[in-house]
C-alpha cells in the first residue's frame, strides 16, 4: 500500500533468526528497516515526539526478548506493529492512570451521527495533507487510536478490538466517527479560508 | 430501494464486512452508481489516510531542546571553528612552523578529544540522571590536562572564546535530535530528507538520508551513508563517511574513515587513524592530525598532515606537506605539486619506485629538541613574562597584602595547602564546566573559569615570593623587601620551570602549592597583614 513497505516486508528469515540469537548486526538490520515505521506509529498514537522517540527505543529494547515469542509462520511486520501498538497503549494507559482506556466514550452523546458521508478528495495538495495530519493529531484518543492502528498499523477490526478490549462494533463506529470528524474539520478549514 | 448507511459502506471499504452481508452489498453496488461512487471515494480516502499517517510530520514544531545537547552542539561548532583556524594558521605558517605536533603531543591531543567526546556524549543524560560520579573524574582529568598544557596565556582566552562561541552557536534553523538511552541509535532513514541543519547525538548516529543544511553529529559511532549538502561536523570514537558531503568536513575522533566523497576540504583529528579509502575522495584540501594517516584515495588540492606515520598510496592534486615520524610513498602514490617532508632523520622518508612527485621533493630535518633554548625569542618572552609578573606581583602586594604568605607552611599545614591547591586546580574547572552544561549557569561558569585562570597566574607569583624570601632570609635581619624577594623568586621560578624534563613537574608543584596559598590567603580575607 505504501511505497516503502514492500522493501521492509521482505525480511529474510535468517536475519530474524540471527537477531533472535543475539546477533547485533542482524538486530541493527531490523532496526534500520523498521524503526521509522515504529516511530511513526508511536508518534501518531502518543502524539508527542519525545514520547515517540522514547517509546521507539523501548520497543526495540523489548524486541530482544520479545523475538523469542515470535512465530516464524506469521509475517513479521504486522507482528512487530502489534508489539509496538501494545507498548504505546500501555504507555497511554499509564499516562491516564486508568485501568482501561477511553472510559469517557460512554459519556459521548449518543450519536448525532450524520449518516450521509462525503469522503475526502483523494489528491489533497501538500498543505491539505498537512491539515489532515494536524486534524488526526487533534482527534480525541478514542477516535485517533483505532484510526492509527487501522491505517498505520494495518490491523483488522478484530485485532484492534482485541487490543483495546472493545467490541468489533465499537471499533467500526469509532472509525466511522473519526472519519466524519476529519471530514468536518477539513471542510470547515476549506470554507473558513 | 434504500441504500445501506455510510457506516456500512465504511466497513465495506475496509474489507471488514460480515460474509453474510457481502453478497447483498455487492448486488446493491451493481445496481447503484451512487453507492459505487461512494465506495470508490471511501477507498481513495483510506489510501489518503495511509499516506498521511506514514508521512512523519515535520519536527519543526516539536523540537526537543535538551540543554546538554545544545551545548554539545555549540562546543562542536566552536571546536570545528578552532580546528579550522588552527589548521589554516599552521598551513599559512608554512615553512618555518614552530609548532611540533608530530609526536607524543598529537596523542595527548587525541586523548583529550576522546575525553571531550565522552563528556559531550554523556552531556544530555548527565543532567537528568546525575551521574556526576562518573563524569566528574573525567572532567577532573580534563581540567588537569588543560592546566598542564596551559603554557601560554592566550590559551585561557581561547578557552573563554570557545565557551562564548558555544553559547552563541545553536542557531534558529536547527533541528536537534538525541537519544537519552545508552543503546539507542539516532537515524536519518534512507528516504528521509531533513530540510534544515541537523544536530544529532546518540550512541550510534546513522545518517542514510539527506540533510540539506549542516550536520552536527556526536556519538560513539557516527556513520554517514547519505548526503549532507552543507558542512559536516562530527565527533565520535569512530567517524565513517561513506556518503557525500558537499561542503567541508571537520571531525574529531578515535578513527576517521573516508570512503565517500567530500566536496570541499576535510579537517580531521584522530587519536588513532585517519584513513581515506581508495574509493574516498576529498576535492579540496585535507588537513589531518593523527597517529597514523593512510591516504589511499584522492585529495584534490593540498595535503597537510601531522602524524606519527603517514602512508600515501593514493594521489594528492597539489602540494603535500607532511610532518611525521615516518613517511612512506608507495608505488601508486602521486603528488601533483611539491612534497615537503618534515622529519627527525632522513631515513624516515621512503619513496618507492613508481611513486610520482611532479614538483620538488624536499626533506627537512626538524631541529633538535634543544632548539627551544637556542632561540632568542624564547628568552625574550621569558623576560617579558618576568617583568609582567613582577609588576602584577607588586600591584597585588600593594592591594591585597594578606594574600601573600609570610613563610612556607610546614608539615601538616603544607600538605593541607597543597591539597587545597590540587582541589582548586582540578575541581574548579570541572565545576565550571558542569555549571556551563546547564546553560543557565553559563555566565557563572565562565566567571569561575576566569577566576581560575587568574588564580593559576597568581599562584606562580605567590610561590616566587616565598622562594625569594627564603633565599634572602638572614638569621638576624628583618625580612627582605617585597620587590627584591619577588624579583629573585620570579627569576628562579622562571628558570626552573623552563628546564627540560624537570620543568613540567616543577610547574605542576608550583601551581598546586601556589593555588593552595592563594586559597588560604583569600580565606584570611586578604586584608590582614601577614
Amino acid at each position: 500500500m505504501v511505497a516503502d513497505s514492500t522493501a521492509e516486508d521482505a525480511v529474510p528469515a535468517e536475519v530474524i533468526r540471527h537477531a533472535r540469537e543475539g546477533d547485533g548486526e542482524a538486530f541493527a538490520e531490523l532496526y534500520r528497516r523498521f524503526s521509522r515505521r515504529v516511530f511513526g506509529l508511536c508518534l501518531h498514537l502518543l502524539g508527542k515526539r519525545e514520547d515517540a522517540e522514547d517509546a521507539t527505543s523501548e520497543v526495540f529494547m523489548k524486541l530482544r526478548t520479545a523475538l523469542g515469542r515470535y512465530d516464524d509462520a506469521l509475517p513479521f511486520r504486522p507482528w512487530l506493529t502489534g508489539v509496538a501498538a501494545k507498548h504505546c497503549l500501555d504507555r497511554l494507559r499509564r499516562r491516564r492512570r486508568e485501568k482501561s482506556l477511553f472510559e469517557t466514550e460512554r459519556d459521548d452523546p449518543p450519536a448525532i451521527v450524520e449518516t450521509r458521508c462525503s469522503p475526502l478528495a483523494g489528491l489533497l495538495a501538500e498543505e491539505g495533507r498537512g491539515a489532515l495530519a494536524a486534524a488526526i493529531a487533534a482527534l480525541p484518543e478514542r477516535q485517533r487510536v483505532p484510526l492509527v492502528l487501522r491505517y498505520h498499523g494495518e490491523l483488522s477490526y478484530d485485532e484492534i478490538a482485541e487490543r483495546l478490549a472493545w467490541t468489533r462494533q465499537r471499533v467500526a463506529v469509532s472509525l466511522f466517527r473519526a472519519k466524519q470528524s476529519l471530514r468536518r474539520v477539513l471542510k470547515a478549514g476549506e470554507t473558513g479560508t | 430501494m434504500t441504500c445501506p448507511s455510510g457506516e456500512i459502506w465504511t466497513a465495506y471499504a475496509d474489507d471488514e464486512c460480515a460474509r453474510a452481508e457481502l453478497q447483498e452489498l455487492e448486488a446493491h453496488l451493481a445496481g447503484c452508481p451512487d453507492c459505487r461512487g461512494l465506495v470508490l471515494a471511501l477507498r481513495e480516502e483510506n489510501r489518503l489516510l495511509v499516506r498521511v499517517l506514514h508521512e512523519i510530520p515535520d519536527a519543526g514544531k516539536q523540537r526537543s531542546a535538551l540543554p546538554g545537547l545544545a551545548l554539545a552542539v555549540g562546543t562542536l561548532v566552536a571546536v570545528a571553528a578552532g580546528l579550522q583556524v588552527a589548521s589554516n594558521g599552521l598551513a599559512g605558517l608554512g615553512r618555518e612552523s614552530p609548532v611540533d605536533l608530530a609526536d607524543e603531543r598529537t596523542l595527548i591531543l587525541g586523548a583529550l578529544f576522546e575525553i571531550v567526546l565522552y563528556v559531550l556524549r554523556e552531556g544530555a543524560s548527565m543532567l537528568e540522571s546525575m551521574v556526576a560520579a562518573v563524569v566528574l573524574p573525567i572532567l577532573i582529568v580534563l581540567g588537569g590536562l588543560v592546566a598542564l598544557s596551559l603554557r601560554r596565556r592566550w590559551a585561557g582566552g581561547a578557552l573563554a572564546l570557545c565557551a562564548l562561541l558555544a553559547a552563541a552557536a545553536p542557531s534558529v534553523a536547527l533541528e536537534v535530535r538525541g537519544s537519552r538511552s545508552e543503546r539507542d541509535r539516532v537515524v536519518v532513514g534512507a528516504g528521509e530528507i531533513v530540510d534544515d541543519s541537523l544536530a544529532v547525538a546518540g550512541h550510534v548516529v546513522a545518517v542514510d538520508g539527506t540533510v540539506t543544511g549542516n550536520l552536527f553529529a556526536a556519538g560513539g559511532r557516527v556513520i554517514l551513508r547519505g548526503t549532507v549538502k552543507g558542512d559536516l561536523v562530527a565527533v565520535g570514537e569512530r567517524v565513517e563517511i561513506e556518503g557525500t558531503v558537499e561542503g567541508n568536513v571537520f571531525t574529531i575522533g578515535g578513527t576517521v574513515l573516508v570512503r565517500g566523497s567530500i566536496g570541499r576540504s576535510a579537517h580531521c583529528a584522530a587519536a588513532d587513524t585517519i584513513r581515506v579509502d581508495p574509493a574516498g575522495r576529498v576535492d579540496g584540501d585535507t588537513v589531518g592530525f593523527a597517529g597514523t594517516i593512510d591516504l589511499d584515495g584522492h585529495v584534490g588540492r593540498d595535503l597537510v598532515a601531522f602524524a606519527g606515520t603517514t602512508n600515501v598510496r593514493g594521489d594528492v592534486g597539489r602540494n603535500a606537506s607532511v610532518r611525521t615520524r615516518r613517511l612512506h610513498l608507495e608505488p601508486a602514490a602521486k603528488v601533483g605539486g611539491n612534497l615537503v617532508a618534515r622529519v627527525r632523520d632522513a631515513h624516515a622518508v621512503q619513496v618507492d619506485e613508481g611513486a610520482i612527485v611532479s614538483g620538488e621533493t624536499e626533506t627537512r630535518l626538524l631541529p633538535k629538541e634543544r632548539s627551544r633554548y637556542a632561540r632568542v625569542g624564547f628568552y625574550g618572552w621569558r623576560l617579558i613574562w618576568l617583568a609582567a609578573a613582577f609588576l602584577v606581583g607588586l600591584a597585588l602586594h600593594a592591594l591585597v597584602p594578606g594574600l601573600f604568605p609570610a613563610r612556607v607552611p610546614e608539615g601538616v599545614a603544607l600538605l593541607r595547602t597543597a591539597g587545597l591547591g590540587f582541589v582548586a586546580l582540578v575541581v574548579v574547572p570541572a565545576a565550571a564546566l558542569l555549571l556551563m552544561l546547564t546553560l543557565i549557569g553559563l555566565p557563572a561558569g565562565l566567571l569561575m573559569l576566569g577566576v581560575w585562570i587568574a588564580g593559576l597566574y597568581v599562584a606562580q607569583i605567590l610561590v616566587a615570593t616565598l622562594v625569594g624570601r627564603g633565599f634572602l632570609q638572614k638569621a638576624d635581619a628583618p625580612p627582605a623587601s617585597i620587590a627584591s624577594a619577588l624579583l629573585v623568586g620570579l627569576v628562579f621560578v622562571a628558570i626552573v620551570v623552563n628546564l627540560p624534563y624537570v620543568g613540567g613537574p616543577v610547574r605542576f608543584v608550583v601551581l598546586v602549592l601556589g593555588l593552595g596559598l592563594a586559597v588560604v590567603g583569600a580565606q584570611r580575607g586578604g586584608t590582614a597583614r601577614p
